[in-house]
């Protein structure tokens, strides 16, 4: 049932007033959750974002499944992205001796290897995936659409008891 | 920005403070105990774990930690306990506690449930180290002492049944020596045969005997017979270079005929040691009792210390600032990598622990362990402890000990001294006729183990007095000497010494025990064990005597015929030789004199 009601509140938000701009924002603020291992000070500043700043939640919350899925085969490759960046490269082990030595930035464990790696390849999936997430919702929204309204799922989401009571809910919103 | 999720967000965080004010000691309680297990590869157990999160201050009312190698145990126990945490470290993620005060700690208690902690670990298999290659070889040492057994021997031994059964290798081996010898000797009879050597020694004396200078007239004839006395020298040289080929071939092969000789007596060495070992006869003298009595109590408590040493070594590796080693953590987990700094913390840190309670030997204890930490170049202490025990019958206890990892080495260095030590129920040997347990007695134990990186040595030492001894129900002979000789044995002393390197392990232990055990057990079995080992020399000596007679012979008498042989031959050489010279120089002084004759008839005329 809260699937059903996630999927109500996402097909909503993919044709609603909120811009393309918020539907990307919240998708890459997931997936930088869903790459991220939990219990971390980053994860926790990330969600905080999704709460004040003005995207979409669902989305957020799409980004973070879809990415959690691969952050579970990807995790060695973090791991090994994460050692060579602290240990291997020379170079950054001022810097990580810097961050280590200022308070509150530990707590982020930056120091950890899969923490590291999967938070380099969220910074470095950002811009690409905030485009395309983009281009995809304005493509969406012009063809797509319609054809989507017709699937039988989403038939059966719409008559749902759920979907009736959000589209009540919002009404009475707007 | 979004109102309502700054809102959400405040309410979240009220609620979370809210939950947090009940359920933050429960909480804490459980992520401390299954840190704490899976560090100590043990379970650890806190009641009533008690958290003020303002004052940082936690305490509990008893705290178990499971012993783990056996899980019906506990390595240790502890009543209500204190501690304070310092807040500035934990903005760096640094834990660091001032002071712990355990108290009524005791060790080696009995549990009432299992602590089996079973981990979820992923490392892949890691190549035994240094450690723990040393504390499997100490304990393969100690379990590779024969057991004392003798219950196989009843002091009566069938030899017939024994040869009959031994398949005895010196007789075949003696044959083959034999006709080895024989083709070799053979081979010389031909060599002399197709030579023709005497025949030719023969012919050689006829024709240097048919040669008179003196009857030879003219300059002419007398350099003809210097021209055939060249000739018989160079059919001599050929002579004396077989004289001396020969004379080198013999020499070998007289040389390999006495190995030989000597292999034999291996040979039937060799057949009545196996028959000995058919016939399973005791070697009193080299009995081990010192070592099947406390061989293993000494080295699991070694091994104890060493484990707990690898541990720590662990933990320190780990904290090592540069370039740790790459490991295989478990999917999400990763690997933490830590740096040094000016303002850096180590990431654990207990200053002091006092310590006070009971030890199993009703030894009230007090002491102190100084800085347990996990970076200790970053503060510049190692960690140190200090344990006193006493006894109210002036019994005193000394256990102190350094972890040392500022360095590259690390090092770790401890000390033990009981004295007075009061013993009961000690388990010893499993063995049938050795005693399984001490019941009484007092004693003084002083130990040490230093292990310096990849180098380990220590040693114990023990001396106990007024002994007493339980046996495991045994019947027989030898177990009723045995017996009787621990009855009378009061005083035991033993040391033991231990070395490591990272290719080997040493291990020893000499006891009184060993020589006293030995002398009753030879004064018992001695004879009959001597006897059974002389009728088992003389039945092998028997199958090979003749054999070994008849080899020797054709020895003797074969090397003194080809020595003979070849002397003979070298003598007439050397005859020959001499003859040749003297022939030579008489032809040579007659061409002289004729040359003058010549001279002074050719002078007349003129």
């Amino acid at each position: 049932m809260l699937i059903m009601k996630y999927l109500a509140k996402l097909l909503k938000a993919l044709t609603s007033g909120e811009s393309p701009s918020q539907l990307a924002g919240g998708f890459i603020l997931g997936m930088i959750i869903g790459l991220l291992p939990g219990k971390s000070l980053l994860t926790l500043v990330v969600i905080i974002l999704i709460l004040i700043i003005n995207v979409n939640v669902s989305m957020a919350i799409l980004g973070f499944v879809v990415f959690s899925a691969f952050a579970f085969f990807l995790d060695p490759l973090f791991h090994n992205i994460g050692y060579w960046l602290l240990v291997n490269i020379d170079a950054l082990k001022g810097m990580w001796t810097s961050l280590y030595n200022i308070p509150v930035v530990a707590l982020t464990r930056f120091n950890n290897t899969v923490v590291m790696g999967a938070f380099l390849s969220s910074l470095v999936l950002l811009v690409p995936v905030y485009l395309l997430t983009k281009v995809g919702v304005v493509q969406y929204r012009e063809k797509i659409h319609e054809r989507v309204l017709k699937l039988k799922i989403v038939q059966v989401v719409k008559s749902s008891k759920f979907y009736s009571i959000y589209e009540n809910v919002n009404s009475w919103r707007d | 920005m979004r109102w309502k999720g700054i809102i959400a967000l405040l309410v979240l965080a009220a609620i979370v403070f809210v939950l947090g004010l009940f359920l933050t000691d429960s909480w804490l309680e459980g992520i401390l105990e299954k840190t704490a297990s899976n560090a100590l590869q043990a379970k650890v157990e806190i009641d009533n774990l008690d958290v003020s999160l303002l004052q940082l201050h936690f305490k509990w009312d008893s705290l178990q930690v499971t012993d783990p190698k056996d899980p019906w145990k506990n390595m240790l126990t502890s009543g209500k306990t204190e501690y304070d945490m310092e807040f500035y470290p934990l903005l760096y993620n640094k834990v660091v506690i001032d002071n712990v005060q355990l108290s009524n700690v005791t060790w080696g208690t009995e549990r009432t449930t299992d602590g089996t902690w079973k981990t979820k670990s992923n490392d892949g298999e890691k190549k035994p180290g240094f450690i723990s290659k040393t504390i499997d070889r100490l304990e393969t040492k100690v379990s590779d002492v024969p057991e004392l057994d003798f219950s196989s021997f009843s002091g009566k031994v069938n030899v017939d049944s024994i040869i009959a059964i031994l398949d005895l290798s010196a007789p075949a081996k003696i044959d083959s020596l034999q006709s080895g010898l024989r083709e070799t000797y053979t081979q010389w009879d031909d060599t002399f045969a197709k030579t023709n050597i005497t025949q030719d020694l023969d012919d050689m004396k006829t024709r240097i005997n048919s040669i008179n200078p003196n009857e030879i007239k003219s300059v002419d004839k007398l350099q003809s017979t210097l021209t055939t006395l060249k000739t018989i020298q160079g059919d001599m040289d050929s002579l004396k270079q077989f004289v001396k080929t020969s004379k080198s071939g013999i020499g070998t092969d007289i040389e390999q005929s006495r190995n030989g000789l000597k292999s034999m007596d291996d040979w039937v060495r060799d057949d009545i040691s196996a028959a000995m070992d058919k016939a399973k006869l005791p070697d009193i003298s080299t009995q081990e009792i010192g070592i099947l009595l406390f061989g293993s109590q000494v080295v699991s408590r070694v091994n104890r210390v060493l484990s707990l040493t690898s541990q720590a070594r662990g933990y320190a590796e780990k904290f090592k600032s540069d370039k740790p080693k790459k490991e295989k953590p478990p999917r999400y987990k990763g690997q933490t990598v830590h740096f040094s700094g000016k303002n850096v913390f180590p990431s654990f840190w207990i200053k002091k622990i006092e310590l006070s309670g009971l030890v199993p030997n009703q030894y009230q204890f007090s002491g102190i362990v100084n800085d347990i930490v996990s970076e200790q170049p970053i503060i510049g202490k190692t960690t140190t402890f200090e344990i006193k025990g006493a006894k109210a019958n002036s019994s005193a206890l000394n256990l102190t000990g350094e972890l040392d990892y500022m360095g590259e080495s690390p090092e770790e260095h401890f000390a033990l001294d009981a004295s007075n030590l009061a013993f009961n129920d000690v388990p010893l040997s499993s063995t049938k006729i050795l005693p399984s347990s001490i019941t009484k007695g007092a004693g003084r134990v002083q130990a040490k183990l230093d292990v310096l990186e990849e180098q380990l040595s220590g040693n114990v030492d023990f001396t106990g007095s007024q002994m007493g001894f339980a046996f495991a129900e045994s019947e027989g002979k030898t177990a009723a000497v045995v017996r009787d000789v621990f009855t009378d044995i009061s005083t035991v002393n033993f040391k033991a010494g231990y070395t490591g390197t990272p290719d080997d392990t040493d291990f020893s232990l000499d006891s009184n025990l060993d020589n006293v055990v030995a002398n009753a057990l030879k004064s018992m079995v001695g004879d009959e064990v001597d006897k059974a080992k002389q009728k088992i020399r003389s039945a092998v000596n028997a199958k090979v005597d003749a054999k070994k007679q008849q080899v020797e012979q054709l020895v003797a008498d074969k090397n003194a015929e080809l020595q003979k042989r070849i002397d003979d031959v070298e003598a007439r050489v050397n005859e020959y030789q001499k003859q040749i010279d003297d022939k030579k120089k008489e032809v040579e002084a007659r061409i002289e004199e004729e040359k003058k004759n010549v001279t002074n008839k050719i002078k007349g005329i003129f």
